[in-house]
């Protein structure tokens, strides 16, 4: 771990970019975690206040077209977003990786078709694949997070496995085999800890995907019950009270879905700049 | 001998938003008129980056910061890029190790000389400078029927060949060579050292040839001039520098390296490695591994100090040489 | 004399390429046995095979008397212990994300019994025999905060670390600086004493090679052309083209400038080798049959053999 998180260190643009992201990304996990004891009101609570009212400092964010409290609905909003790319991530690596790992190290023909499998799945876009998946399967959490996964699952696969055919013709794996390690050895200690960082990039960048695709689910109307807090849904129905110049309504949660892809992207910007080797 | 290159105080250095490091620090040397000059170190010795420097191809994040370099009388610092360029090729040239990376795969051999002949002197014809590319190519020992191979066509030592007819083509008085046998088989580098020779001779060149092999410069190089850790640490004829080196350093490297026609020659091992750039000791930046150290060396840097005709070493352990020197003709 | 430790015949075709063709040597208990060649020779691949690392297309490696491809996959990795190999380049033979310490502590790890506990020590007093002192200073470290000269002493701890008899260098000190390399030499030769191992020197510097072997044999394009004694081959060199070999070497003594004859031509290619003698397009004193017949590797004198059709036979 330490070796992936050593780009932290030392200075440079690469590194105010990482803590940027990493300082957005703590600051809206906190916040969803924290939901329940900071919210000062019922997301749920229909006619809290006026209609559509302006940010005010009773309502701070303003009220949506049913009276509900957007600052409220906002910091509630992101838990399922979160929550489903998390879910798709981890589900990512977890079929992913080992695959990738296994399939280049040892290589062949199997690991030929496999890549052309996943070359195939890849070309997939990844919105139409979850839209086919709500629509049979309903919305829930694990639902839109296996839908993203399956489309992402071959990133990793070929990010990891281009590392692991470079890394797996090194010497320091010859020696490795000579001393007398066995494959599961080699995998674990030698070809995984290299291959690594190369993950980081993918994994983030895989976040700000899964986050703009949960909201886009939202936004045509295979996302969650409309009464939940959510983003993308206050983005998708606040639309309507625009007309009358009401721009809170989608401001602060479109906002927020920015952020939350923002914060991730720039972690995976700022890890990628600082792991290039720069001096000579 | 007239003087045909001058580098005086040159230095250069690495600098980036976290560190800096120094390339070549406060280097002075001369390189004569039809002359080859031994520029011999290790890595972090400096040697590559002052060549490069000749040549103005030093860039960022490299800096030359300070010194002169005298070429033909002129300085070369002073010059605009333009002039730079016009002087590439045309009176200064240079060979770098590795020839594949050097040379266009998708343009043949030929083309390669006829379009640079060509770009420098607009009023050749393509016929005189394809005859003329048939002259280069025998003289480099090519036959002049693969004018129209591409490189791939073309072994190691052949393309090297073609980098030196490059280097040749425009008839530079001076040429560069970094490494450019190094990674030569043993005899294809036989083949190259006494091509440059013999293609030296023929056209009166001067020849800066920077090595880290001293069986090279010994047979080579007339003068040699040994860098160690960005700094000059000896120049001296070739003779007297492997005979009777005075830098400690010039002194371990030569008792540390086999030598097949030496008989029963114990390799002298040196304690320690060059050291890294980012870290160089204080002082001298051998002291951590002279076996002559003294206090002195480790917080004063020596300056090079004349040791005979045509010789300079910086150690201050001929300081008292020098003083000796002096005393003995005062008497 | 010690019964002959490797006695081999072999040759190993890979695809249309005859990278070893036909090698046949033997290398006694306690020799630093030189294999010396230029690109494409089959010295590297020579190597690897008597390593138990590269099954020969055809032949055998016999060590110790036990014909090491006959044994069946478990027994050869037993068989692995005593042989260990040391690469060229020390950046890339170690791992870069693994503590140096624990690099040595694999092979006692998968090939040797000392038990976990007392592992750390064995690497300690192992790190401290090759000149990385004090030892526990060195041991956390990982390779990129090393020199070469101190990785290169850390490749060689592990392969010495689980005591074998058999050491094969690859070119231990070619990407080794200059002022470092007789420190290696020097180690290397000097853990071949205390452990009594034997040593098979692969490299293309002459010098080296003369230095530390004390036999030697010259490859060219998969066969060996000449071996024996170190010093007969250098001073009464039968082969043209270790003669040509030889005289080609930069010599770092300016007295010793000399007019050479240099062979002409450059390595062919291994897909198409010359028929009959291997080197006869390139041979200074090449004669009709050269090209016809292949010279068989013969001895010429006290243990000194040679593949040339010129050399007259004992």
């Amino acid at each position: 771990m330490g070796r992936v998180l050593s780009p932290l260190l030392g200075k440079g643009s690469g590194r105010f970019l990482m803590l940027a992201g990493i300082g957005l990304t703590i600051f809206i996990a906190v916040m969803s975690a924290a939901a329940p004891y900071i919210s000062p009101h019922d997301p749920t609570q229909i006619g809290l206040g006026p209609v559509n009212s302006p940010p005010s400092p009773q309502y701070p964010f303003g009220t949506d077209q049913y009276g509900r409290d957007l600052l409220s609905r906002t910091i509630w909003g992101g838990r399922f977003i979160l929550q489903v790319a998390v879910t798709a991530v981890l589900i990512c690596m977890a079929i992913g990786l080992p695959i990738g790992l296994i399939s280049a190290y040892n290589g062949g023909n199997v690991d030929r078709t496999i890549a052309l499998v996943m070359d195939s799945i890849y070309a997939f876009p990844s919105l139409v694949l979850a839209i086919m998946i709500i629509s049979v399967f309903g919305v829930t959490i694990i639902n839109e997070a296996v839908a993203i996964a399956v489309v992402y699952v071959p990133s990793y696969f070929r990010v990891v496995r281009s590392q692991v055919l470079a890394v797996k013709e090194m010497p320091y794996v010859d020696a490795a085999k000579s001393v007398g390690a066995g494959s599961f050895s080699v995998l674990l200690k030698y070809i995984w800890p290299n291959v690594a960082s190369s993950v980081v990039v993918v994994a983030t960048v895989n976040f700000a995907d899964s986050i703009l695709t949960t909201a886009g689910l939202d936004f045509i109307g295979l996302g969650l019950p409309v009464t939940l807090p959510d983003w993308g849904i206050d983005l998708t129905y606040g639309r309507q009270s625009l007309p009358t110049g009401a721009w809170w309504t989608i401001f602060f949660s479109g906002l927020m879905i920015l952020f939350a892809a923002l914060g991730f992207s720039l972690i995976s910007e700022g890890y990628a700049e600082r792991t290039n080797p720069k001096l000579r | 001998m007239e003087e045909l290159l001058r580098i005086e105080s040159l230095s250069v250095e690495y600098r980036t938003s976290e560190t800096s490091a120094p390339a070549v620090r406060d280097v002075s040397l001369e390189l004569r008129k039809g002359e080859t000059l031994g520029l011999v170190g290790e890595s972090g010795s400096g040697k590559s980056t002052l060549g490069m420097a000749v040549l103005g191809l030093i860039q960022s994040p490299g800096r030359v910061t300070s010194g002169r370099i005298f070429f033909e009388g002129m300085d070369l610092r002073e010059l605009s890029n333009d002039e730079m360029m016009a002087l590439r090729g045309k009176r200064i040239a240079m060979i770098f190790q590795d020839p594949m990376t050097s040379l266009n795969p998708v343009k043949k051999i030929g083309d390669h000389f006829i379009e640079y002949m060509r770009t420098h002197e607009p009023a050749l014809s393509e016929g005189d400078a394809r005859s003329r590319t048939k002259t280069v190519l025998e003289d480099l020992g090519i036959p002049a029927s693969r004018i129209n191979d591409y490189p791939h066509q073309f072994s190691g030592g052949m393309r090297q060949r073609v980098m030196i007819g490059l280097a040749l083509a425009l008839r530079p008085s001076l040429i560069i060579a970094d490494e450019p046998t190094t990674a030569l088989d043993v005899i294809v580098e036989a083949q190259i050292l006494k091509l440059m020779r013999d293609l030296k001779t023929k056209y009166s060149l001067s020849l800066l040839l920077i090595t880290h092999n001293m069986g090279i410069v010994a047979e080579m190089a007339d003068r040699v001039a040994v860098m160690y850790a960005s700094r000059l640490a000896e120049v001296a004829p070739t003779v007297r520098i492997f005979e009777n080196p005075k830098h400690p350093y010039t002194q371990a490297l030569l008792g540390s390296i086999p030598n097949i026609r030496a008989e029963d020659k114990i390799l002298k091992t040196i304690p320690g490695s060059p050291p890294d750039l980012l870290e160089i000791p204080a002082g001298c930046a051998f002291h951590p591994r002279c076996p002559f150290v003294f206090d002195r060396c480790k917080i004063e840097v020596p300056m090079p100090i004349s040791t005979g005709e045509d010789s300079e070493a910086a150690c201050f352990l001929l300081e008292g040489v020098v003083a000796r020197h002096s005393l003995k003709s005062q008497a | 004399m010690q019964k002959g430790l490797i006695a081999q015949v072999f040759s190993k075709t890979t695809e249309y390429v005859r990278a070893v063709d036909g090698v046949t040597f033997e290398v006694e208990k306690g020799d630093v046995f030189g294999l010396v060649g230029e690109s494409g020779s089959g010295k590297t691949t020579t190597g690897r095979i008597t390593a138990g690392l590269s099954r020969p297309t055809d032949g055998k490696v016999e060590i110790d008397g036990t014909e090491i491809y006959a044994l069946e996959r478990r027994k050869l990795r037993e068989f692995r212990r005593k042989m260990q190999l040391v690469y060229q380049d020390p950046l890339s033979s170690l791992n870069p994300k693994m503590a140096i310490g624990d690099a040595v502590a694999e092979p006692l790890r998968y090939l040797s019994d000392v038990p976990a506990s007392k592992r750390r020590d064995k690497v300690l007093e192992l790190l401290e025999r090759v000149g990385l002192s004090p030892a526990d200073t060195f041991y956390p470290r990982y390779p990129h905060q090393l020199s070469g000269g101190q990785r290169q002493r850390v490749v060689i701890a592990r392969a010495i670390s689980i005591d074998p008899e058999y050491l094969i260098a690859d070119e231990p000190v070619a990407m080794v600086d200059v002022s470092v390399r007789a420190q290696i030499i020097d180690l290397l030769l000097r853990m071949q004493k205390e452990l009594n191992l034997t040593i098979l020197l692969i490299t293309h510097d002459l010098a080296v090679a003369k230095y530390m072997c004390n036999k030697i044999a010259v490859m060219y394009l998969g066969k060996i052309m000449e071996y024996g004694r170190t010093k007969d081959l250098f001073a009464h060199p039968l082969h043209p083209y270790t003669q040509a070999l030889l005289q080609a070497v930069p010599i770092p003594n300016p007295r010793e400038r000399s007019e050479k004859q240099i062979p002409l031509g450059e390595i062919p290619s291994a897909f198409n080798p010359p028929t009959g003698c291997r080197f006869h397009p390139r041979c200074p004193f090449v004669f009709d049959r050269c090209s016809a017949e292949i010279p068989e590797l013969l001895q010429r004198d006290t243990e000194h053999f040679a593949a040339c059709h010129l050399c007259t036979g004992k």
